[in-house]
């Protein structure tokens, strides 16, 4: 074993190495990792440390052990930063929302933001997006919710879709959106896109009766 | 090396990740958002991948196109890939007031052998992004129906 090595404790290589290891919590020496696992657990100094990985390093009298936490990625940090941000502002205006709306905007934006399906060429959504985003739709209030997603610029998009009409709204930073509409009328599609600011999205929207998105069917 | 053109009875797929789907409040997927098809500000091109890069029949040539996807970049779970036709895609785009003539060009990468790209493509209309994802880009594939096509070894074929 190298002078110091970092390792991770749940990966198959620790197992391999459990017969050489001695290791030591200060006064009293454990000789396995999985001795020292416990005791690192009932140790009143370190029960509560959460870490991910074992930094071991050999000198005498013993070799000695502690855990670390490995430096987060930058990708993950924002990602957690950002989801962190868009909660808090819809918590101010759970009131408005709703419990159980509530509950699913919480679950949308940690399925948006999540790292395992976030494509690290996008920019993360910044605070100004989320808050037109909530602004969107306390100002619309509307009853049938959006889904989420993301435009390359990092803002936010919230999606309407009913059969073949579709209503796109990007949020972009001070109050403003850009939206496309897709709308079923007399067997014709008919298209619209434009932009402007959020308060007057319902009345551009009327021509194309957005209760159809907006409101559950009766 | 002349530029290898590829024909409009041949396929590209796109890869859409999971927050450029179009989704309703439940997370149920309902197709790709227009933004799956934008340009990036840095980017020249819309990256696809060439499934008539691959020799077999046509589903094993898709399959093998995801795999050569999944070899290039970080592609989660929920992700999809959209498989559309060059020339439907051709028609569409070029159809568009003021659009370019479309160049679609096979540009291997280090790390995908059947990357192609599409050139003079809108960096405005967001209309006809909004209008692939419903027609011409519709069809769009999950790991699972990925997972399901006949895999190869994925050769070269002969237009490749």
């Amino acid at each position: 074993m190298s002078a110091s090595a970092l390792l991770d404790p749940y990966s198959p290589s620790v197992g391999k190495l459990r017969p050489a290891v001695s290791v030591s919590t200060g006064s009293q020496q454990s000789q396995s990792l999985e001795e020292f696992f416990r005791l690192f657990k009932r140790s009143p100094y370190t029960r509560n440390v959460k870490a991910d990985h074992l930094l071991l390093s050999q000198g005498e009298p013993y070799q000695t052990a502690a855990f670390v936490r490995p430096a987060e990625p930058e990708i993950e940090r924002a990602l957690r930063d950002s989801k962190s941000s868009f909660k808090v502002l819809v918590s101010r205006v759970s009131m408005h929302l709703g419990f159980e709306w509530l509950q699913k905007l919480f679950a949308q934006i940690d399925s948006l933001l999540d790292i395992e399906e976030w494509d690290e060429k996008d920019p993360i959504p910044a605070l100004e997006t989320a808050r037109t985003f909530i602004r969107l739709l306390l100002i619309l209030k509307v009853k049938r919710k959006p889904g989420i997603g993301i435009s390359n610029a990092g803002n936010l998009i919230a999606a309407w879709t009913t059969g073949q009409n579709r209503l796109t709204v990007e949020c972009l930073p001070s109050d403003r959106v850009r939206w496309i509409v897709a709308r079923m009328n007399e067997g014709e599609i008919e298209r619209a896109v434009g932009e402007g600011r959020i308060d007057r999205l319902r009345d551009l929207l009327q021509p194309y009766e957005p209760s159809v998105w907006f409101e559950y069917a009766e | 090396m002349p530029s290898n053109y590829l024909n409009d009875d041949e396929r590209v797929v796109r890869f859409v990740p999971w927050a450029k789907l179009r989704k309703d409040e439940d997370d149920n997927v309902l197709g790709a958002l227009p933004s799956a098809f934008a340009l990036r500000d840095d980017e020249e091109y819309l990256s696809v991948t060439w499934c008539e890069y691959f020799a077999g029949t046509a589903n094993e040539q898709t399959r093998c196109a995801i795999e050569a996807i999944r070899g290039s970049m970080k592609v989660g779970a929920k992700a999809r890939f959209a498989l559309g036709e060059v020339g439907a895609i051709r028609q569409r785009a070029e159809g568009r007031p003021n659009a370019k003539k479309l160049r679609i060009i096979h540009e291997p990468e280090p790390d995908n052998a059947a990357h192609s790209a599409i050139r003079h493509w809108t960096r405005d209309d967001d209309e006809l992004l909004e209008l692939l994802a419903e027609a011409e880009w519709s069809d769009l594939l999950t790991a699972a129906d990925a997972d399901a096509l006949p895999l190869t070894e994925c050769q070269k074929g002969n237009r490749a």
